[in-house]
């Protein structure tokens, strides 16, 4: 108890102002009493006072070691000790800038991705215990991209038979018009089942949500609100439940408005914008129409597993009912895991990289420690010789090791500062960086790192020289012995690992380059340059009949058609990369037993300009015509690898195939085939069909220009608005730009790796030239040696390059073993080139290995200048 | 060496506390002339010494200061025994009485001294 008192009292003492004044004017006190005593006993004045001085004893140190007791020792010489920590460092200042530089890119780059990576793996959706929230879904062995979908009624199945989840809720995207200005406005709209808003445990801020019922044919039509809408469009007005709105013409009430934030469904997609307003979804009977997507919350305590069993049974019981659905089984997820799935490998593959440069600078930073530990063994055995305590000088050692440590953290974080506005420019398509902000749990992992390395090399001279005789250090040239050997050896061994790091990182990177430019070399099958996309649906006059649908189109078409610089204007109802109508098809002649046998098509009905405007090449066969209209022979356009699949070469023209409606049309024509789904995914066989004979309400409008692809859109709008003010486009961009976002992921990933190879070369080179610098000042005396007995320049030189060549062989042949070994994480990310490609493994080493022999001649060449005198000089 | 020092500075603040309890509150030069006067000079200490362990003391708790007027009108600090002092002080009567009992009946074990 007394010595708590005691130590809170020192700690107290510290912190505040000395009272040394105060405690002088005692000793003062005391000396007067001493010399009035001396006096009175007999002695003059002066030999009174020296007596008196005499017997109190000597003031400053009388004060001096009061104050040792009165403070905490080690604590109040901290501020004394960075101080001349920093001095110490700034005398030293390629070192200290080395390593505040090493420290601070690798900190500020692991922080910066860190952050952005977080933001999208790790922070979980912004719903109450999302970790019960799980998607469900149908397998269907047929076709992967049905794998999502259900249908009304079978989630209407779902949800009686069900018994794992608390409940189940469904929903679509979509898209409405909004009628309340000038120009008409497409929205983001979703469909949803009523009780979703409380499944994801998330209450409207103004009004309330959903009841049971709205949304069937009969209620009065409602729709609630999305926060960012309310802004913009009601200006934030309170008054806003109960007001009409006008969505595809019918006029909506609003019932609510949803809190900032919710996004619900928080799609990650590049590009993707969050819903506008969420209307109740009409329940209808259409088993067979795959169109919802369907989230749950599981009970408490049921696990995914037993969901998804659950879910298996539950199919069953559907496909009993309707033998459309054999086959098909039920699928269970969390939902966080399915919005990142696609992003995560390449995120995962990202923060392996940013650790291994942290492991790199750390070793760098040791090793210039370790080599700087090694010059002051003499100081420090001085020290020691004339009575400083070894608790004092590792104090300082570990001071040191901080200081050095939180100057690299904080340039560090500038570094991740500006690192991340660095990252939003790079990926703009991806959202997952655009509200990151410096995540400190990675900052405190890398400070931490920083710490420990800083602190652990710093004091490692203090260390060392407490084990060591100071006599032994203080002979002459005793600084090259005393502990060099196993310095160098930490450093030979440090820097061996940094070059191997250094050689996996580059071989990634190299790995990363490649499936780039195999990805955007890819041949799309058509000619994106120059081509505009805009989506426009017929006004629902248009829509009811389908010939007038035909019209409406061709008017827009007209009317675009003469603005200057249009070169091809068409139609289509899919677009590649930006929509699809994949659908079941049937070969004339071609057997279809079960739903096994089920293909699936491309399906896009298109004008006969489509080609033109897309430059898409004919193989054979013919376009379609103006004749080609609703009550004429039904045909269609085959791509090849269609074509190439059911008959030889040139056989295709003439055969017959099926789509939806179930209506024999005959091939005229065989066209190239395109990367519908993107130019990393295979071509999808294609059927196209006559936009005349079936035609759609929404469809894209493809344009291909001579002019200015974005004052070429302003003036479609333009026109689209001549022929029908009170349809919006929407969707509007270049193919080129929807190129550019299908393989934004990619190019990111890339970009990114590549940077860290270069840091990480650069760091394992300024390694490699710190280690060979330190052996040759070693053996100074033994080169100046060598010379003056007539070796040759070139002699030294490899002498001493030697060591390099040795440190690089044995790293990078460490550096290929490891990164074979960690090959299998790359696969599924790279495109076109496999993670073990031979010619990247050889090539990426051997160039690293020439760079790493060429930096180690560097001080080899400085050796072989030095004056012979100067070197044979001891010290 | 540092571990006589603390013995040192123990037996040196028994006997700050033993004079403050038996002389009342007291500045620095009168705790140091009594220490000497009843070790009757064994003990021609540094008055100096005293300090530190004054400061040990009274962040101890076991004394505490005040500011007053000496005999001959000087401002002097002035240390007193805290209630917590006086137990401590207690405390280390009893332990030295015991050693020195026990030590006693050693030395008085070994036969007569030469």
């Amino acid at each position: 108890m007394r010595r708590l008192r005691r130590f809170l009292h020192r700690l107290l003492a510290t912190i505040k102002p000395q009272d040394r004044d105060e405690f002088t004017a005692e000793l003062e006190t005391h000396l007067t009493l001493l010399t009035e005593e001396n006096i009175r006993r007999g002695l003059n004045p002066d030999a009174a006072r020296r007596e008196a001085v005499v017997t109190l004893g000597h003031t400053t140190s009388i004060v001096e070691s009061r104050h040792d007791e009165r403070v905490l020792a080690w604590l109040d010489t901290v501020p004394r000790d960075v101080r001349l920590a920093v001095r110490r460092l700034g005398r030293e200042r390629s070192l200290a800038s080395v390593c505040i530089l090493t420290l601070a890119v690798a900190i500020g780059a692991s922080t910066a991705i860190f952050s952005a990576v977080s933001a999208a793996l790790i922070r979980p959706l912004p719903y109450p215990k999302a970790d019960d929230l799980v998607q469900v879904w149908e397998t269907n062995p047929q076709a992967q991209r049905w794998g999502d979908w259900a249908s009304y009624p079978d989630f209407e199945d779902w949800v009686r038979d069900q018994r794992t989840f608390e409940g189940l809720g469904l929903y679509r995207y979509g898209r409405v018009t909004m009628r309340d200005g000038e120009y008409p406005e497409m929205l983001v709209a979703v469909r949803v089942s009523p009780g979703v808003f409380q499944l994801l445990r998330v209450d409207p801020m103004l009004g309330r949500s959903f009841l049971i019922g709205e949304g069937t044919p009969g209620q009065a039509d409602v729709a609630i609100l999305s926060y960012h809408l309310w802004q913009r469009q009601f200006g934030s007005n309170p008054a806003v439940i109960g007001r009409p709105v006008s969505l595809d013409g019918r006029s909506h009430l609003v019932v609510g408005v949803m809190p900032p934030g919710f996004d619900f469904p928080t799609n990650l997609q590049a590009a993707a914008k969050p819903p506008d307003v969420w209307i109740p979804a009409v329940p209808d009977t259409e088993r067979g129409s795959h169109n919802y997507r369907v989230v749950g919350r599981l009970k408490a305590g049921q696990t995914i597993a037993q969901a998804r069993a659950d879910m298996e049974r539950v199919m069953r019981g559907v496909a009993e009912r309707d033998p459309n659905h054999a086959g098909r089984g039920g699928a269970v997820a969390g939902l966080q895991q399915r919005t990142v799935n696609d992003l995560r490998p390449s995120l995962l593959v990202l923060m392996g990289a940013v650790a291994l440069v942290l492991v790199i600078a750390c070793a760098n930073v040791a090793g210039l420690l370790l080599a700087r530990g090694a010059t002051r063994q003499r100081e420090i055995a001085l020290r020691r010789a004339v009575g400083a305590s070894s608790r004092r000088l590792l104090q300082e050692g570990i001071i040191e090791g901080t200081v050095l440590a939180l100057a690299g953290s904080l340039a560090g974080l500038a570094v991740a500062h500006a690192g991340i506005k660095v990252l939003v420019d790079l990926a703009p398509a991806l959202p997952l960086v655009n509200d990151a902000s410096v995540d400190t749990r990675v900052l405190t992992f890398a400070l931490a790192m920083t710490l420990v390395t800083g602190v652990v090399f710093g004091i490692t001279p203090a260390v060392q020289a407490l084990h060591v005789q100071p006599n032994d250090v203080l002979k002459e040239g005793g600084t090259r012995q005393a502990g060099s050997a196993r310095v160098s050896a930490w450093r030979t061994m440090l820097t061996i690992g940094e070059v191997a790091l250094a050689v996996v990182l580059v071989i990634g990177a190299a790995l990363f380059l490649r499936s780039f430019a195999n990805a955007r070399n890819v041949e799309a099958g058509f000619d994106p340059n120059g081509v505009a996309i805009a989506f426009l649906a017929a006004p629902p006059d248009e829509a009811s009949d389908p010939r007038r649908t035909t019209q409406f189109f061709q008017r827009v078409i007209d009317r675009i058609t003469q603005i200057p610089g249009i070169r091809a204007v068409a139609t289509s109802s899919a677009v590649p990369l930006l929509s699809n109508e994949t659908s079941p098809f049937r070969v004339e002649g071609v057997e279809v037993r079960t739903r096994q046998d089920l293909v699936f098509a491309e399906q896009p009905k298109v004008t006969a300009a489509y080609f033109r405007a897309m430059g898409i090449r004919f193989q054979s066969g013919r376009n379609f015509s103006e004749a080609d209209v609703a009550g004429s022979e039904p045909i269609a356009i085959v791509s090849r690898g269609l074509a190439a699949r059911y008959w030889p070469i040139g056989e295709a023209l003439g055969k017959r195939v099926a789509i939806t409606d179930r209506v024999w049309r005959r091939i005229v024509g065989v066209v190239e085939d395109v990367k519908n789904d993107g130019l990393e995914a295979s071509a999808k066989p294609t059927i196209y069909i006559p936009f005349a004979q079936f035609p759609r309400q929404t469809s894209a409008l493809v344009v291909r220009a001579d002019r200015d692809l974005s004052e070429a859109l302003t003036a479609i709008r333009g026109a689209v608005h001549d022929v029908a003010p009170t349809q919006p486009v929407f969707g509007a961009q270049t193919m080129n730009e929807a190129l550019g976002q299908s393989l934004a992921l990619r190019r990111f990933v890339m970009l990114l790796v590549t940077s860290f190879a270069g840091i990480a070369v650069v760091l394992g080179l300024v390694g490699v030239y710190g280690v060979l610098s330190y052996l040759t000042a070693q053996r100074r005396p033994e080169i100046a040696i060598r010379l003056a007995l007539g070796a040759a320049r070139s002699e030294i030189v490899w002498l001493v390059a030697r060591r390099g060549v040795f440190l690089g062989c044995v790293g990078v042949t460490l550096g290929l073993a490891t990164s074979l070994l960690l090959s299998r994480v790359l696969e599924g990310v790279l495109f076109g080139v496999s993670p073990v490609d031979a010619a990247t493994y050889v090539l990426a080493p051997v160039l690293l290995l020439i760079v790493v022999v060429a930096v180690s001649s560097l001080p080899a060449l400085r050796a072989t200048g030095i004056p012979a005198v100067e070197a044979l000089r001891t010290d | 060496m540092g571990e006589r020092r603390e013995v040192w500075q123990g037996t040196l603040a028994m006997m700050v506390l033993r004079t403050l309890h038996v002389l009342g509150p007291q500045h620095g030069y009168g705790i140091a002339r009594r220490i000497e006067q009843v070790s009757t000079d064994m003990l021609a200490v540094n008055h100096g010494t005293l300090y530190p362990v004054l400061t040990k003391l009274e962040q101890e708790g076991s004394i505490a200061t005040e500011w007053g007027v000496s005999e001959n009108n000087r401002r002097a600090k002035f240390y007193r025994l805290t209630p917590a002092g006086r137990r401590e002080l207690e405390r280390e009567r009893r332990h030295w009485e015991r050693t020195g009992a026990i030590m006693a009946k050693f030395f008085a074990l070994k036969g007569t001294r030469s």
